[in-house]
């Protein structure tokens, strides 16, 4: 028996199997506990986590509209159509249907309709709400729709740069859309649905919402009717002088609330050309905030305020131009090449005699003109509530040596940006009171709760006295010479600049920026107005032949808009016949031009070495005052 | 000697009827019956949202389950009726038959793949996963082999033609590949060589080959992730690891007393093969925890009886085929239930009588037939002979 295994033996070899087995089952049992009940809670999170998908309800982005409550941009539904052929019961009735409230051709929706083994097809994108209404009503199964909220710019291709454009997500990526983002966007809200591993929602689903909150609303300052007419203004400069860019800005000089501003080339908001990123990333640049210029003689009003705050000139000053000042043994030009002769500091001023400026700004000394300099802000941001604001750019101080100091008293060797020069200005010629520009006066929730956005503490930069004699000599620029930007009847002050453009470092030979800046009424300036060109290419270069003559039509039209009725018109007609009219002198030899300019009173500038005059400045017949330079072309 | 006692319990006054009722060995036929239909019900709870997505018919799995559970009965109650004895001298002939229909997988017309693996055999619409039918074809042989041989089983030779059939068919079946039923069958015929008296030492040196690859997993263990995947791509047909984590969020999700019967939400599609491999996931999540107890207990009951078969079994060749087949239903139920709770690494193994699978429900009822004919007989020669059958 001891070599055989016994029955025995097997009854025990079972047990010993038996309570193997009863062991591993008590080990699984024990494994179970562990699985089920003690690392239950996570594993059961987790398996919430991905049997429920949360889809976004988008919220509603909010609006931004002008000052008298016209949308500026708004948010749209629209509605994608789908056709899910499968679910198409009457692929005839369906196609009807699609063809006539859509306006697709019934043969392409009746292919959509009927093609088999496709789960579904678009019809159209952005479909209306009416029209979704009408399919639905129509009652045509198998049409699907998805809805999408889109923005929307009423007026399109209208302050492009300003309200900026959204991201394919609609997220702000310039302009006001990008700065208040924040406020615009909302919260996007969630449906929570339970779906199978690939997301197709179960049949018993129960969608549990979490709402949305809709963004809030901008009340800017932006009047649309003004704006319309600035880029119209701004469109045929474009034109007219063949510029490379046009800007424009309108602003109320005591608030600091902008009304209106342009930049051109610019496209429709509606229409953002995301294929052509150069072109976006260019023309969606708001370039009158974002970039700095070397602004030329408008920057002359900050010299001057300057230097009658200090007392160190008055009005009747006589000052002697020879067309050059030798500083420090260095010889800077005057813009007139052959000088302005004796003139007082007023006349100095409509003459924009770059002499005059050197002497005031020598006189104030580098450190005191840099000290009104910063306090203009121009070497600082003006705080506007815009994205990407750049500061201007003075020299640092120590580096400063007695030529640059008179080259920056009449606008050069210094850089600014046009909302901080308009700023600067602005604060001169308000009063003498600081202040910050800003686009938008109010936030607007969805629950009509309001925030108003106001500017706080204005400091003065300059006494109210100089402030009414800076606005004096602004007003006799226009009325005595800037005849190109005087309307009759309308007391409009002004100040021209044209100021050389840089390429790498190096003054770019034959590219400037011209520019106009207007106030009015001169007396109590409720608007200040800047026009700049880019880069004028249709012959002068003049801010006062390029840009104020535009100043000019921008404010006639801001009149008839506002219906701001004139003011002594018969004087000043009377002021106008006054003025001389330009003879044509194209084609004539250059002695009988220049002695019949003299003859009527103007004076010239030649330019070329021919000995026929091929062209000239200002162009025949155009109205102009006495002693004003015609520029001829040979 | 004589049936007087037996007589006092009644047996022979009972009727024919009564006669059947009496021998058939109620705990297991029962629990067998029980499992069966609740496999089916939980069969439609976890596939009906995939088979209604895939075939239009969320009865899909669970029409099929009760076409193999009708088939598996009647192949029950007609085994039921053979002597089980008239097996014994057939026993080579399981192990070739077992063979064959093995090698046919490999017979490029026969052959049915899936996943990437090939386990079926079959014409037109009709497969079966020959696999199935081995492991109790090895059953039979070494139960024949090793009640014939019983007295020489303390020489190593004589445990010779067990392994080398138990290892040819590990072989076969490990290149189909099946690595879940290759372990399985491995399992099997070591089971079948201790239950039939190998000595220790012996079984122990089959343990050495065994050894010898354990210090090389423990240096680098991620060859043994190799070579599961390796041999066995359908359990990583899908990201590794997926399947395990289905499953452990369906078991947790289940707490200890479920979500509720067809409640599941891990059926959606997120766990594979719910309604075949990790259908013990399922009863997890929709029964929870005193769910599984249960069926587990089940499961123990039906083998413990299994056991008592064998050990009343009147011969040994009765009493190793009923440890053979019991052994077969715990080690699958004890596979499938490590892999579900990520106690072993993911192989595609059913659970015997629940997971939906023709062969498997066909086969293992026809296994269970056998276990009662088994019990049938040896209640039968107790009646008869009131005694212990002596060797």
């Amino acid at each position: 028996m001891k070599t055989t295994f016994s029955l025995l033996s097997i009854h025990k070899r079972l047990l010993t199997a038996l309570v193997v087995i009863a062991f591993i089952f008590m080990a699984l049992f024990a494994r179970l506990f562990f699985v089920q009940i003690i690392y239950g809670k996570t594993y059961s999170a987790r398996a919430v986590d991905q049997w429920t998908r949360d889809l976004p309800l988008e919220a509603k982005r909010g609006s931004i509209f002008d000052r008298n409550g016209n949308a500026l941009a708004v948010c749209q539904t629209t509605y994608n159509v789908y056709v899910r052929p499968n679910a198409v019961k009457d692929a005839t009735s369906v196609a009807r249907v699609l063809s006539d409230v859509l306006g697709v051709s019934f043969e392409k929706a009746y292919t959509l309709c009927s093609t088999k083994g496709v789960s579904e097809a678009l019809v159209k994108m952005q479909a209306t709400e009416a029209q979704m209404q009408a399919i639905v009503d129509a009652n045509a199964l198998g049409v699907y729709f998805s809805q999408n909220i889109q923005r929307y710019y009423p007026y399109g291709d209208l302050l492009t740069q300003v309200l900026g454009y959204l991201s394919i997500d609609n997220q702000g990526q310039s302009g006001l859309e990008a700065f208040y983002d924040y406020y615009l966007k909302g919260i996007n809200g969630k449906a929570l649905t339970e779906g199978d591993l690939i997301g197709r929602e179960l049949d018993d689903n129960l969608v549990q919402y979490l709402p949305s909150i809709d963004g809030n609303s901008l009340y800017t300052s932006l009047d649309l009717s003004l704006q319309v007419a600035l880029e119209n203004v701004l469109e045929v400069i474009m034109q007219k002088q063949e510029a490379k860019g046009a800007y424009g800005i309108l602003m109320n000089p005591n608030t600091g609330e902008i009304l209106a501003m342009s930049n051109k080339p610019s496209f429709d908001l509606n229409n953002v050309p995301r294929d052509d990123l150069t072109t976006m990333l260019d023309q969606s640049k708001n370039k009158t905030v974002v970039d700095v210029y070397e602004p030329g003689s408008t920057f002359k009003i900050l010299t001057m305020a300057a230097a009658l705050e200090e007392n160190i000139t008055t009005e009747n000053e006589v000052f002697y131009d020879p067309g050059y000042r030798i500083v420090d043994g260095d010889r800077i030009k005057c813009w007139r090449t052959i000088g302005h002769g004796s003139q007082t500091l007023t006349e100095g001023f409509c003459n924009s005699c770059n002499s005059v400026f050197m002497d005031l700004a020598l006189r104030l000394g580098t450190d005191k003109f840099y000290e009104y300099l910063e306090k203009f802000g121009v070497n600082s941001t003006t705080e506007i509530d815009f994205l990407g604001e750049s500061s201007g750019i003075l020299m640092p101080i120590s580096q400063v040596k007695n030529v640059d100091l008179a080259r920056i008293g009449f606008g050069h060797a210094v850089a600014v940006t046009m909302v901080g020069l308009l700023t600067a200005i602005s604060s001169i010629i308000n009063g003498g009171t600081s202040i910050t520009p800003s686009f938008v006066n109010s936030i607007v929730a969805s629950n009509g709760q309001t925030i108003s956005l106001k500017n706080n503490a204005s400091k003065r930069v300059v006494s109210e006295s100089t402030s009414a004699r800076i606005r004096a000599m602004m007003s006799q620029a226009v009325n005595k010479q800037e005849i190109r930007s005087f309307v009759p009847g309308y007391d409009i002050g002004g100040k021209t600049g044209t100021a050389q453009k840089y390429e790498n470092g190096v003054i770019a030979s034959g590219k400037y920026v011209s520019s106009f800046i207007g106030i009015y009424p001169a007396e109590k300036p409720e608007y200040i107005l800047l026009i700049a060109v880019d880069e004028p290419s249709a012959g002068a270069y003049y801010g006062s032949l390029v840009a104020a003559p535009y100043g000019k039509m921008f404010f006639e039209q801001m009149f008839s808009i506002l219906n701001i009725p004139p003011q002594d018109l018969e004087a000043d007609l009377e002021k106008m016949e006054k003025n001389i009219v330009v003879p044509n002198l194209v084609g004539k030899g250059l002695a009988t031009a220049v002695s019949e300019l003299i003859e009527c009173g103007l004076q010239y500038e030649i330019q070329g070495e021919g000995e026929i005059v091929q062209n000239q400045l200002l162009p025949a017949g155009s109205l102009t005052y006495k002693d004003d330079i015609v520029l001829l072309i040979t | 000697m004589v049936i007087s006692q037996k007589k006092s319990k009644g047996y022979a006054i009972a009727s024919n009827k009564n006669m059947a009722w009496q021998l058939l060995n109620k705990p297991i036929f029962f629990s067998v019956l029980f499992l069966s239909i609740f496999g089916v019900v939980m069969i439609y709870s976890a596939s009906s949202y995939s088979a209604e997505l895939t075939y239009g018919d969320s009865f899909f799995f669970a029409r099929k389950q009760i076409v193999g559970i009708i088939l598996g009965l009647i192949s029950l109650f007609i085994i039921y009726n053979i002597d089980y004895k008239k097996f014994a001298k057939y026993y080579k002939w399981a192990l070739i038959i077992s063979l064959v229909l093995l090698a046919l997988v490999f017979v490029p017309f026969l052959s049915v793949s899936n996943y990437g693996a090939t386990r079926w055999i079959g014409f037109g619409s009709f497969t079966i996963q020959p696999s199935e039918i081995a492991k109790f074809g090895l059953v039979l042989f070494c139960a024949g082999y090793l009640s014939k041989k019983y007295s020489q089983m303390h020489k190593f030779c004589t445990l010779i033609p067990v392994l080398v059939a138990g290892g040819l068919m590990c072989v076969l079946i490990m290149l189909e590949p099946n690595m879940s039923i290759t372990m399985c069958v491995g399992a099997t015929f070591v089971f079948m060589l201790f239950m039939g008296g190998a000595k220790i030492k012996h079984l122990g040196l089959l343990a050495i080959p065994v050894l010898c690859i354990i210090p090389l997993l423990l240096m680098e263990p991620y060859r043994l992730e190799r070579l599961i995947a390796f041999l066995d791509p359908w359990s990583n047909a899908q990201d590794e690891g997926f399947q395990l984590v289905q499953s452990l969020y369906s078991l947790g999700s289940g707490g200890l007393f479920g979500v509720g019967l067809f409640e599941s939400r891990q059926k959606y599609l997120f766990l594979p093969f719910a309604e075949s491999d990790f259908i013990f996931s399922i009863i997890g999540e929709e029964l929870g925890l005193v769910g599984c107890l249960f069926i587990m207990a089940i499961f123990f009951v039906l083998i413990y009886y299994g056991f008592r078969v064998a050990k009343n079994a009147s011969t040994r060749f009765g009493s190793l085929l009923a440890c053979g087949i019991t052994f077969v239903i715990a080690i699958q139920v004890i596979f499938n239930i490590a892999v579900v709770t990520g106690s072993i690494p993911p192989t595609g193994l059913p659970l015997p009588f629940i997971s939906a699978g023709g062969t498997s429900i066909v086969v293992f009822l026809s296994a269970i037939g056998v276990l009662l004919n088994i019990d049938k007989q040896s209640k039968r020669d107790m009646q008869n002979y009131a005694f212990v059958p002596q060797r």
